[in-house]
């Protein structure tokens, strides 16, 4: 296909996408830097993709299927990377989520301990488990857009999304026990 | 869980990053150029060890055959 054709599509595409798509990175990966290279990763997908898009789906459902797929790519390479010792730093906004919600500065410390623990559950889940929780908390996707975005069954996230609640769940009841 | 809400808040974008991702048709066309370089390049070196094999066969046949040339074509032969 020719480059020039797509291009101006794939320029509207960015201008749409380009924000969403790096905050799903943002939140799955919890680091600036591969967010970043995560998002472009992405986009250089799309570009090569976008000839043989066939409009199956919506744009917003391909766009979401590509996003995944890449993210659950860099996840694993996160977890073998961990396993060999590398440790990528969680960044510091994390760590500050809930500590905005708070006034004095001990409940602010407190706040700013309990996001990092509770960031740190949701990066020891499984990776399809966080990319189905992360899609749904942070686009506020349905669980039939998920299912479409993650190529699966209703009935897999509606599991995917039980299992993940749960464990988050177990890991602040954890956190408040202390 | 409910009253904490872990997402609430909206990261950076960081600057440039638009420009950053516009740049993946470039991006692309230069793997693909890369790509074609090492492919020609891989192709190249093939193709010379092969031409040198052939070469190197051919030398040998022809060393196998001299000493029956000198013995049957040779005027210094008895």
């Amino acid at each position: 296909m020719n480059t020039n054709a797509t291009a101006p599509h794939f320029e509207e595409i960015v201008k749409a996408y380009d924000a969403k798509v790096y905050k799903l990175c943002w939140y799955l990966l919890k680091n600036r830097s591969d967010a970043q290279d995560c998002t472009q990763d992405i986009f250089i997908a799309i570009f090569q993709a976008l000839p043989h898009f066939k409009q199956e789906s919506s744009l917003n459902t391909w766009i979401y299927r590509i996003s995944t797929n890449k993210c659950y790519e860099y996840i694993r390479r996160k977890k073998r990377k961990k396993r060999f010792g590398i440790h990528v730093q969680i960044d510091l906004f994390f760590s500050q989520t809930i500590a905005s919600q708070q006034h004095n500065p001990e409940e602010i410390a407190l706040a700013a301990e309990k996001s990092l623990f509770f960031w740190k559950a949701v990066e020891k889940l499984p990776p399809q488990q966080q990319i189905a929780y992360t899609l749904y908390n942070v686009e506020d996707m349905s669980y039939q857009e998920i299912a479409a975005a993650l190529q699966t069954s209703l009935s897999a996230v509606e599991s995917l999304l039980f299992r993940a609640r749960r464990k988050l769940a177990e890991a602040l009841a954890e956190w408040d026990n202390k | 869980m409910e009253q904490e809400n872990f997402y609430a808040q909206q990261p950076i974008i960081p600057l440039g990053l638009r420009q950053q991702l516009l740049q993946a048709p470039q991006i692309v066309n230069k793997q693909k150029k890369e790509r074609s370089f090492w492919l020609l390049t891989a192709c190249f070196f093939l193709l010379l060890n092969f031409g040198l094999y052939i070469q190197y066969e051919k030398q040998q046949e022809e060393a196998a055959l001299a000493p029956y040339h000198y013995l049957t074509h040779s005027y210094q032969y008895p």
